[in-house]
């Protein structure tokens, strides 16, 4: 079943964000903010799927505007399935779902970036008909 | 001098927007794009004027984080006009936007260029400390 986070979800989502940053120090009460900020969001989606009651996939995704597009689209920043349970098509559902809300709500395309090592990830997003596009540039204002 | 867009500049905005994306848009088009900057709280258009005429174009916009719960600044636009290109203005641009970076607490900033930008924008970037570090993938759903 697929439905909306709410805060009390943060401690059972939590171990997905460890899975899908593990070299990361996560600092857990302020990711804990952005979380709950994003459960209370009006631009900010924030999908749980729940197998046997426990959320094993998670995802969060806002409605952008773009000026490239000169329209809104829907960017995806978070999207985890917990380790244990891939390869059972979660993530497609996660997925389809969140295109469908977001179609919904009049946004013209689906966006996300991912690090160039996460290769599994872009074949999973390629079969889902995603297209590799560009690439991101950042640069560090710290140290 | 780079200063705040304003509705005069809206013809040369139009210009440079056809410079970066090879199509000039409808008048419509970039009055949507012009009122989306203007309603939203977290994006910001400037303009490079040298001698009363706008030569340069930069978006920029705040972005929250998630994993490192942070706000980083992504580069949204960065234009130059073609006769005005390797004259150092879009260095004076991409720093501009780094010192908004630093005033509004970002952590850093990020922008997106397309594949095939490869010889003269990704040199460029590179050459100012910025690495490639992921791609964008992107879905039409309409």
């Amino acid at each position: 079943m697929i439905r909306k986070a709410t805060e009390n979800d943060f401690e059972k989502v939590y171990p997905l964000f460890e899975q899908l940053w593990p070299n990361k120090d996560l600092d857990k009460d302020a990711l804990r903010i952005v979380f709950n900020r994003g459960v209370h969001s009006t631009t900010d989606v924030l999908l749980c799927l729940e197998y046997s009651n426990e959320p094993v996939g998670f995802c969060a995704y806002a409605m952008v505007n773009n000026l490239w597009q000169a329209g809104y689209i829907s960017y995806m920043y978070a999207m985890v399935v917990d380790e244990k349970h891939r390869g059972k098509g979660f993530g497609t559902l996660l997925i389809r779902e969140s295109m469908r809300d977001s179609r919904q709500k009049g946004m013209k395309r689906m966006e996300l970036d991912s690090a160039f090592h996460r290769e599994k990830a872009h074949e999973f997003y390629l079969k889902l008909g995603f297209e590799k596009r560009a690439f991101l540039f950042s640069h560090s204002l710290e140290g | 001098m780079i200063r705040k867009s304003e509705y005069k500049d809206k013809q040369t905005i139009r210009r440079l927007f056809g410079i970066l994306t090879g199509s000039m848009m409808s008048e419509q088009d970039l009055m949507n794009r012009l009122n989306f900057i203007e309603n939203s709280s977290v994006d910001f258009l400037y303009v490079y004027e040298v001698n009363d005429s706008v030569i340069g174009l930069l978006g920029f916009r705040i972005r929250e984080n998630i994993e490192e719960n942070s706000r980083y600044g992504e580069i949204s636009v960065i234009v130059v006009d073609s006769e005005y290109q390797r004259q150092g203005i879009g260095k004076q641009l991409i720093e501009y936007s780094e010192q908004l970076a630093g005033l509004l607490n970002c952590k850093g900033t990020w922008l997106i260029s397309g594949f095939g930008r490869e010889d003269k924008a990704h040199r460029f970037y590179k050459s100012l400390g910025y690495d490639s570090t992921g791609y964008r993938f992107v879905k039409r759903i309409i």
